[in-house]
């Protein structure tokens, strides 16, 4: 095996090749997807939008040279000015980055509020953020950061070195109970030999180390908090009235939970003072009420634009609607440990009975793209599209699927499928099918907590999930079908599918990686360990006169935005 | 939620004012029936009630789909094949909600019927025996009282899961109170009339002066109070649908209908009104019925105006 | 007297403690771990344990109770689990709006019912009578989201009158963006209110006319209007503000619907918000608070019924 030179991977830039290439040669396969996935690098058959697209829709991968949405190709950016940001939420439950298990509170907020050691550009490379340069060594095992000098945080202290220690034990603390503290597992010690450099070393190496540990948004486990913050509020406070060194400094006055807050442009980022004065971020968590805030011009931006409301406003020409691909799959699985859902007839029988572009047609409007297995189709360099990929055993075919039914011994009975009390579209639709094949689907509508409780304790018969973006979906396949997978709580077990997965970690050969991956799908799709369904793109949308967003899937550095009004 | 601006407290109240303002309520069967055919709100009420009623026992027979044929295409306006256009899903608007009335009537009946022979029961026993009975049985009713409905009806939901048996429980323990209220200050102050004291005086035993002269002189209010309540049942189904709290999905009710429309209020006008206001209609009509009843009953008030 | 309301004010605590206590347990049956909750999906049983320490839910069941209801006497509310706000800090974000909510909604309710009430009143089984009680119930038939939703399409979208969602401080944002942001919500609630009053008005006003003091009035010349304005409406009214009374404390609980569709943090969305994910802390001192206002309203009512009719025995 070709020993590989980690030093690729020092800055003060890398691009989203290397990074791939890294991810590749050293078993991280799922970030390396979601570095292919997030820039919709040329050649992939990115997630189509649905018939009728408008003009206005932005490709989220502009290649040319102006990062900025191509609603502003020559205009002045201006500084001054507020951004009323409508955001989908029921509350923020905290901005303590350490804390936060919100995905969209992290990318979109807490990325503004934060500067990391590095950042993500509109190609998904990595560049500097508050770390100039940094050096990794051969072995993938030594970090080294040079900080940038005269950083701050918004209370006016310096932020040094020594802070990234301190953010270091606070997040490890047992006590302290961070959700994210596995992601610094690996971190044998970290060290400041000056005040502007810092040296992280790893028991072995980890490739996705600066995207989910140091990057702005997502390094969620190494964003630098400000000592005297936490030591004069504590850190319940901290999570509402959070003291960071990002763009946008939090008004502790304005912070209402449930209601929102405001952020003003901090002056002293290194980067100079952001374009915007204020951002008022304004929770509105009924989807309807959401597009009527847009469409009413109570705000100027939504942070996600739900299903239900594309049409309404791609009818709108003052508004500009923005999709960027998003890397995730969704699928129903069948619980293993539940009779008669450990018989393969039974699963294909009902995999077999769903018209997939029918269910995406009636489910989602026909906004997301038919999934053949857990690859997303950004995924370029491993993706197969469905009419290449040949057989796929569980596709549609009704007469197949009826014959199963009456195999498996299904016909006729019926079983509940588990369903978060949000929006039961897809399970409604689904119910609507599997009459076809004399099964009596009934809808289970559980709130979040106690969804999320049964899910893990795999307490269901049927249920539609899958793996959404996260800056290691790496996880999207080995946390669902390995079997110590820890979301495989539906008892898939398939030694080989664990072979296959450990072996994607350990070979560095692409075309061997894709081998296996087709493998792995292969297995997937005969063993019906889900019955894939879909792939939904990342949408967001503004007025018309907001410019100089940069599309980030599943990011909103707001930095660069500006108003033209 | 639930308690929408409700009626049932303000009824509650109502009936404790009516109940000082008369001496006697006459009950003579005929003299109602002059007086409800006086009340045409009442008997507008009452035909579009019946009206409805009919098309819950007949629904699922005339209605020109199944309510869950889903292949006519999304979003099609009002037509001559559809009435009523079709919902998100593609299915036919009317046949689902043709067949829903059945599902949203059972509902607020079942929670009306379960809230009124509990709430009788419970005022019944307080208002009759007095003392302590009556400390221990209001203090639990104010408990439910003071107890937000809201809570109530979240809670119980949350706590046994969603589903049509839930929710009509939840419901019904919400509107209990009202019905034991209203019983309790009828039967404190039929408790003090001639008619009590005199079988009382000739050695009639509790149960039956309970049963045999009480219960039949606070008919009239509970009535009134039932016909509120299935209102109330109705609209409280799609409050709590609202929510996430309501019947499976797979059912077709009114409130369900409601909710799946409101994301495509602009797009789709269709799919939210025609539920809206079948809602609407109904609790209409039971509100007038209601209404209509109470006047009917209430001898004072009708003698005035004569 | 003195001694009754001395009785009832003892059964009033125990009704604040009974609703308590009941919501403590409730609140603990329904399925779901708030811990799990905050963790997201990826904890780790470590952290839950860790967190669950933290927090105190590690502890038997009866030593959270003893110790929450110590801290309540002490007039601690304690912390919400989710956010980590105080609970007293929460609900004096949440009540503000909640009440102008109620207080508001009340007023166009009253705007709507007087006349109404008193033109139905008067022309008492005339069309005119019928067309206002059917319309007075319309609103109150009408199931509030739709009704909201209905409101901030025509007047916010359309119309782009008034804003479609949230809430403005009166206090820190004036009167004019106060004000626009409840009248939506506010008319909403209030339509359904208006109902309930005007049958109310109604009632009372029609009782009233029959009365020896008001042929009186009549018979002594005075003009229909002022005799209905100086003596009529003001007797027909009491029982008005007495349901208001009851009504108000409901509604205190009661919005949360309409605080849903118009994205208003009041306590109604907060206590629901708090039920879904289990926020104990939250659900109890919100419970406490209702219980409180409720209980207080229903006594003083049920005071001036033994006022109004010495008859009615309190055993």
């Amino acid at each position: 095996m070709k020993r590989f030179d980690w030093r690729v991977l020092s800055g003060p830039r890398v691009s989203r090749r290397t990074l791939m290439q890294m991810a590749l040669a050293t078993g991280a396969v799922g970030f390396a997807q979601w570095l292919s996935a997030c820039a919709g690098g040329g050649a992939t058959p990115t997630a189509a939008p649905a018939a009728g697209a408008t003009p206005q829709a932005v490709p989220a991968t502009p290649s040319g040279a102006t990062p900025t949405a191509a609603a502003t190709p020559a205009g002045e950016a201006r500084r001054g000015g507020t951004l009323r940001l409508g955001f989908g939420i029921g509350q923020i439950l905290t901005l303590d980055p350490a804390q936060v298990t919100q995905g969209i509170v992290a990318g979109e907020l807490v990325s503004n509020i934060f500067s990391s050691l590095v950042q993500f550009d509109k190609d998904l490379g990595l560049i500097p953020d508050l770390a100039e340069t940094w050096e990794v060594n051969e072995d993938g095992t030594e970090y080294t950061f040079h900080l940038r000098d005269g950083l701050k945080f918004h209370n006016g202290d310096p932020l040094l070195a020594q802070d990234f220690i301190y953010t270091y034990e606070r997040t490890t603390n047992p006590d302290f109970a961070s959700p994210h503290a596995n992601k610094l597992n690996l971190i044998t010690s970290i060290t400041a030999p000056d005040e502007l450099t810092l040296v992280i070393k790893l028991s072995e190496p980890y490739a996705p180390f600066l995207a989910t540990a140091c990057s702005r948004g997502p390094g969620r486990a190494l964003t630098p908090i400000s000592k005297r913050a936490i030591e004069e509020m504590g850190d319940q406070q901290f999570g509402l009235t959070p003291v960071g060194c990002g763009p946008f400094m939090v008004v502790p006055e304005s912070v209402e939970v449930g209601k929102g807050f405001r952020m003003v442009a901090f002056e002293d980022w290194y980067g100079g003072r952001p374009l915007l004065d204020e951002i008022i971020v304004q929770i509105i968590p009924e989807p309807s009420s959401r597009i009527s805030a847009l469409e009413a011009g109570d705000v100027d931006m939504l942070d996600i634009v739900p299903a239900s409301g594309v049409e309404q406003l791609k009818a709108n020409d003052r508004i500009t609607l923005v999709e960027a691909p998003g890397t995730n799959w969704i699928g129903l699985t069948m619980n293993y440990k539940r009779p008669p859902w450990d018989n393969v007839d039974a699963r294909m029988a009902v995999s077999k009975a769903i018209n997939r572009q029918e269910f995406i047609d009636k489910a989602l409007f026909g906004l997301a793209v038919p999934s053949i297995g857990a690859i997303a189709p950004a995924f370029g360099w491993v993706y197969v599209p469905p009419e290449q990929w040949g057989e796929n055993p569980q596709g549609y075919n009704l007469e197949e699927a009826k014959a199963l039914a009456e195999k498996s011994g299904i016909r006729g009975t019926s079983v509940k499928i588990l369903s978060s009390a949000q929006d039961p579209r897809p399970e409604e639709v689904l119910r609507t099918m599997l009459q076809e094949i004399g099964l009596d689907v009934q809808i289970e509508q559980l709130q979040d907590a106690a969804y999320n409780e049964r899910w893990k304790a795999g307490d269901y018969d049927m249920n539609i999930n899958g793996s959404v973006v996260d800056a290691d979906p790496d996880d999207g396949h080995w946390n669902f079908f390995h079997s110590k997978g820890p979301w495989n709580t539906y008892g898939y077990n398939n030694p080989k599918v664990d072979e296959l997965l450990e072996g994607t970690r350990k070979t560095n050969n692409q075309d061997e990686r894709r081998q296996m991956w087709h493998e792995i799908q292969r297995i997937l799709q005969r063993d019906v360990a889900y019955a894939f369904l879909y792939h939904t793109p990342d949408r967001t949308a503004f007025y018309t006169y907001v410019k100089g967003y940069v599309a980030i899937p599943e990011m909103r550095y707001l930095e660069t935005v500006w108003l033209e009004k | 939620m639930a308690r929408e601006p409700g009626i049932a407290p303000a009824q509650v109240a109502h009936d404790r004012l009516s109940a000082l303002a008369e001496q006697r309520r006459a009950a003579a069967g005929n003299r109602f029936w002059r007086r409800l055919r006086a009340e045409r709100k009442a008997l507008l009420g009452l035909f579009l009630v019946g009206l409805l009623a009919l098309l819950a026992l007949v629904g699922p027979g005339i209605a020109p789909y199944h309510p869950d044929a889903d292949d006519f295409g999304l979003f099609q306006p009002p037509s001559l094949s559809h009435p009523m256009g079709t919902d998100s899903f593609g299915r036919d608007l009317l046949s689902r909600m043709i067949v829903g009335t059945r599902v949203s009537f059972t509902i607020g009946i079942l929670a009306a019927l379960i809230a009124m022979v509990t709430g009788v029961l419970l005022g019944l026993v307080a208002g009759f025996y007095g003392r302590w009975v009556d400390s221990l049985i209001m203090r639990f009713i104010d408990l439910l009282w003071a107890f937000p409905v809201i809570v109530l009806t979240v809670g119980m939901v949350a706590i046994f899961g969603a589903g049509a048996r839930n929710v009509v429980i939840a419901i019904a323990l919400a509107y209990l109170d009202d019905f034991a209220r209203v019983v309790r200050a009828e039967v404190l102050r039929l408790r003090e009339e001639d008619f009590t004291l005199a079988a009382r005086a000739v050695g009639a035993d509790n149960l039956r002066i309970m049963l045999r002269h009480i219960l039949p002189n606070t008919a009239a209010p509970i009535i009134v109070q039932a016909t509120f309540a299935v209102g109330l049942g109705i609209l409280a189904e799609s409050g709590l649908t609202f929510l996430g709290l309501g019947v499976d999905p797979s059912t077709p009710t009114w409130g369900l209908a409601l909710n799946e429309g409101r994301d495509f209020v602009r797009q789709a006008w269709w799919i939210s009104v025609f539920p809206g206001l079948a809602i609407m209609l109904t609790v209409l009509s039971l509100n007038l019925f209601g209404d209509g009843l109470r006047d009917a009953l209430d001898v004072r008030t009708v003698s005035e105006a004569e | 007297m003195t001694q009754y309301i001395v009785r009832r004010l003892i059964h009033a605590v125990f009704i604040v403690w009974g609703c308590a206590t009941l919501v403590f347990f409730m609140i603990r049956l329904i399925p779901g771990d708030p811990v799990l909750q905050m963790l997201g999906p990826e904890y780790t049983p470590e952290a839950a344990e860790a967190l669950r320490h933290k927090l105190g839910l590690d502890q038997p069941i009866y030593v959270q109770y003893l110790k929450w209801f110590s801290s309540v006497l002490r007039g601690d509310l304690g912390d919400s689990i989710a956010t980590g706000e105080t609970v007293v800090g929460a609900i004096k974000t949440g009540f503000p709006k909640t009440l102008s909510i109620t207080v508001l909604s009340f007023l166009i309710a009253l705007a709507i019912a007087l006349p109404a009430g008193i033109v139905a009143a008067l022309k008492r089984n005339s069309l005119i009578d019928y067309l206002v009680s059917v319309l007075a119930f319309a609103g109150v038939s009408m199931p509030g989201f739709w009704f909201g939703i209905i409101l901030i399409i025509l007047f916010a979208v359309q119309l782009r009158w008034l804003p479609a969602v949230g809430y403005a401080s009166l206090t820190k944002e004036g009167f004019w963006p106060w004000l626009s942001h409840l009248l939506l919500p506010s008319l909403a609630v209030g339509t359904g209110y208006a109902a309930i009053l005007m049958r109310f008005v109604r009632a009372g006003l029609l009782e009233v006319l029959g009365m020896d003091y008001v042929r009186t009035a009549r018979a002594k010349g005075l003009a229909e209007w002022t005799v209905i304005a100086r003596h009529a409406l003001r007797n027909s009214l009491i029982p008005v503000v007495t349901v208001a009374g009851i009504q108000l404390a409901l509604l205190l609980s009661g919005a949360v619907v309409i605080e849903t569709v118009f994205s208003i943090r009041g306590l109604g969305r907060i206590l629901v918000g708090a039920i879904f994910d289990k926020d104990y802390p939250i659900v109890q001192g919100v419970i406490l608070l209702i219980a409180v206002i409720f209980v207080m309203a229903n006594l003083i009512v049920d005071i001036i019924y033994t006022f109004l009719d010495p008859r009615i025995r309190y055993g």
